[in-house]
């Protein structure tokens, strides 16, 4: 208690200085939970959920894949495929100001079974989604945007299909994260609207496991290695995988702005405690003859340094994660698309503390020695 | 005026608290020249990619050749654009073309690897001027034969001699090309009709480029395709076409500007502190300089000048940091396509990196100055 006591009392000394490194550490934290919230929801995004028992079937060569309908009966017909459903994309502009949206046309039966992320949709949405044609499952993200209710209809001017704009009705949102830039509709009102009833883009397969998978897939690629349109089966995961080395140069760049953040935290603090050890020194030496410990001096020094990271970076998480809240619900005098893409998790705030409080460990530890090595004599021999 | 060599010497003094304080500033700079380094480069593939006589013509509607499809009877309309040049044998500069995105399983990797390919005729050469046959030989009509650019010849280690594979087929290479670092750069580039061929894609085109006389000239011919309804197209300046691909590309610099304000935020708490403290340390020292006549306002220059040095010691290691990454290149995605480019630093970066770096020695150092000012030489002689 004494302990406690007494370090905040030495927090409370300088304020200006104690002040001025919390702030640093408030905005350097700020900024690193911004640009970690960034990585991770890329992360996040391409590979939390990616299966190796879910099988895509693409055409063999070409970007984007087209192949033809009827393959899909043969294919579902394959010995070990336990579930199956097949995509069309239709992507366009939501709006004059050239937001845009992506469509995946799919059955609608089995979507909660077949999509990784959907499993919480609340099946009574299959049910209104099989009564309305023209129906539209809609990522939380598209509605912020849009500003867009449930119930009400919305236009896509399209430029994957021309001259098919389509009108949905937004039956639900879709919860969880993985498609809250997607919406999803019914492949018959795809087919039908678009007049595209001969090719499918995608067709996933749901086999047993990553065994069957593998013979699942050299068969399908077997039964069409003779027709002119081949196709090719990867798992879910391995086409994950390539998605992401699209996003690693970027990726890489941000987590090398992270690591100087983190580095830059460190000297910041490292500096403030060795200038407050320096001038504490003759006190330290006091200490040591009243008969504490070496010990207690480093503790003494280091709880400062964690107490200062520790508090900066729950405040600077706290801000960034209020902000992006208030963002969220649009209670900001300006608002920020960035933010909206890039939302900051509730799980930032106890990352911020630890980062503040390890970034005080490391940043005091030098200084902290120092100040424990303090010699009783030479301390005194300068006081004079 | 206090002589700087007063300040210089105190940094010296305390070399660890000066070298700690400096290198905040040397990682703001650092980051921000690298991070501008990366937009720039990306931004210059996109604009040496352009020509601003050539106009880009894709299906109405679509902003990526990706995924634009135009007909044999709508390409021809769009050749007969008035005002696009002719060449010798007095066929019109207008490059039809097949851009295809294709995958392809590379054996070392044990991974489907993406290629871009562009099926052309030999009209596009002349039409894409910036594109060259630097190494090898152009390739032949019907026969399966590739020219590859520069940067994925790097990055492939690539050369005339080796063959490639594309779909089911071993396709000879028989040329390397450069193109002013564009992204034509990171293609493959074969004959049309082998292309369209091979991947049943015949009477299909991605895109039209014509190449007019010069910019009035584009500008005509822009028009006459945009009022002329029979022809459904989205025609761009070749220029403007690349430059809205690089449009991500000012979203990841503002974030770049944004980082490096808040990491100049905190190295402005950072050197306020030190200065704070070497303030404290010599009190005494003012309290002298004001007994010996000096003026306030020249503590306050003096204390200005120190932090202003701290912090050019800092920008200058941090340039020089920064600018080892110049040159070094990477594949980033680009829209649906994939480039190969090379981090580039300008002036305008470095001057960008100056002004942050004074900006931050003067904000840090004012507070710190000012309180030096009010110090009391009778009181601080005790």
């Amino acid at each position: 208690m004494k302990f406690l006591t007494l370090l905040l009392r030495n927090v409370g000394r300088n304020k200006i200085r104690t002040v001025l490194t919390a702030l640093a550490v408030v905005v350097l934290v700020a900024i690193y939970t911004l640009a970690s919230a960034v990585t991770d929801t890329i992360n996040h995004l391409v590979g939390s959920h990616a299966s190796q028992s879910r099988l895509m079937v693409l055409e063999k060569w070409v970007v984007p894949s087209q192949f033809p309908i009827r393959y899909v009966p043969k294919i579902a017909d394959v010995d070990g495929v336990a579930d199956w459903t097949v995509w069309h994309f239709y992507a366009g502009l939501l709006d004059d100001a050239g937001t845009r949206g992506a469509g995946i046309a799919t059955r609608m039966e089995n979507l909660r079974e077949m999509h990784p992320g959907l499993e919480e949709l609340d099946p009574r949405l299959i049910k209104a989604m099989q009564r309305e044609r023209t129906g539209a499952l809609v990522g939380q993200r598209i509605l912020d945007q849009m500003n867009w209710q449930v119930g009400q209809r919305f236009r896509v001017m399209s430029f994957t299909h021309l001259n098919k704009d389509l009108e949905f009705k937004i039956v639900g949102t879709l919860p969880g994260d993985v498609w809250a830039h997607n919406f999803f509709f019914r492949d018959d009102y795809y087919q039908e609207a678009c007049d595209d009833k001969d090719n499918v883009a995608i067709m996933w397969l749901q086999v047993a496991d990553e065994q069957n998978g593998k013979r699942v897939a050299a068969e399908v690629e077997q039964m069409f290695a003779n027709s002119p349109a081949k196709v090719r089966v990867e798992t879910e995961s391995a086409g994950v995988a390539r998605f992401a080395g699209r996003t690693n140069t970027i990726v890489s760049i941000i987590n090398f702005v992270v690591a100087v953040l983190l580095i830059d935290m460190v000297i910041v603090l490292a500096n403030s405690i060795n200038m407050t050890v320096r001038e504490r020194r003759s006190e330290m030496a006091i200490f040591k003859i009243l008969g504490f410990q070496p010990s207690f001096i480093l503790a003494m020094v280091i709880g400062e340094a964690v107490l200062i990271g520790a508090l900066g970076g729950i405040i600077g998480a706290g801000t960034t994660y209020g902000i992006s809240l208030l963002n969220a619900a649009d209670q900001l005098p300006v608002r920020m698309s960035f933010l909206l893409q890039f939302p900051i998790p509730a799980k930032f705030l106890l990352h911020g503390l630890v980062v503040g409080a390890s970034v005080g460990l490391i940043g005091s530890a030098i200084p902290a020695a120092h100040a424990q090595r303090v010699g009783v004599a030479e301390a005194f021999s300068r006081v004079g | 005026m206090v002589p700087v060599s007063y300040n210089y010497r105190n940094l010296l003094v305390r070399w660890k608290t000066t070298l700690m304080t400096a290198s905040g500033f040397l990682l703001v700079v650092t980051a921000l020249i690298i991070m501008l380094a990366f937009v720039n480069g990306v931004q210059t593939v996109c604009t040496s990619s352009g020509q601003p006589e050539n106009i880009i013509v894709l299906k109405q509607g679509n902003f990526d050749e990706v995924l634009s499809q135009m007909d044999r009877r709508l390409v021809s309309q769009i050749e007969a654009t008035p005002g696009v040049l002719r060449n010798a044998v007095g066929r019109p500069l207008a490059s039809r073309e097949l851009f295809m995105v294709l995958t392809q399983w590379n054996e070392q990797s044990g991974e489907y690897h993406r290629l871009q390919a562009r099926g052309v005729e030999p009209v596009a050469m002349e039409v894409h001027q910036q594109v060259n046959v630097a190494e090898g030989r152009m390739f032949r009509r019907n026969s399966r034969e590739v020219i590859v650019g520069i940067g994925f010849a790097r990055s492939q280690r690539i050369a005339p001699g080796d063959t490639l594979a594309l779909g089911q087929w071993e396709w000879d290479v028989v040329g390397v090309f450069s193109a002013a670092g564009s992204a034509f750069e990171s293609e493959i580039w074969c004959n049309l009709g082998q292309l369209a061929g091979l991947f049943h894609r015949e009477g299909i085109y991605s895109s039209v480029v014509l190449r007019t006389a010069g910019e009035t000239a584009a500008d005509h011919a822009l028009e006459y395709l945009e009022d002329n309804r029979a022809v459904a197209v989205s025609a761009q300046k070749e220029t403007d076409y690349y430059r809205q691909q690089a449009e991500q590309m000012n979203v990841i610099r503002t974030g770049a500007i944004v980082i490096a304000i808040f990491m100049a935020v905190g190295a402005i708490f950072g050197v306020t502190n030190t200065m704070f403290a070497a303030i404290g340390e010599r009190s005494k020292d003012i309290a002298v300089m004001r007994l010996l006549g000096f003026k306030r306002s020249e503590i306050v220059l003096s204390f200005l000048m120190e932090t202003l040095l701290l912090a050019l010691i800092g920008g200058t290691l941090g340039a020089l940091l920064g600018c080892a990454i110049n040159g070094l290149t990477l594949n980033t995605a680009l829209g649906a396509k994939s480039v190969a480019f090379a981090f580039k630093i300008n002036g305008t970066i470095l001057a960008i990196a100056a002004v942050f770096t004074l900006i931050m020695g003067m904000i840090g150092g004012l507070l710190p100055a000012l309180s030096a000012m009010r110090i009391r030489p009778l009181e601080a002689m005790r």
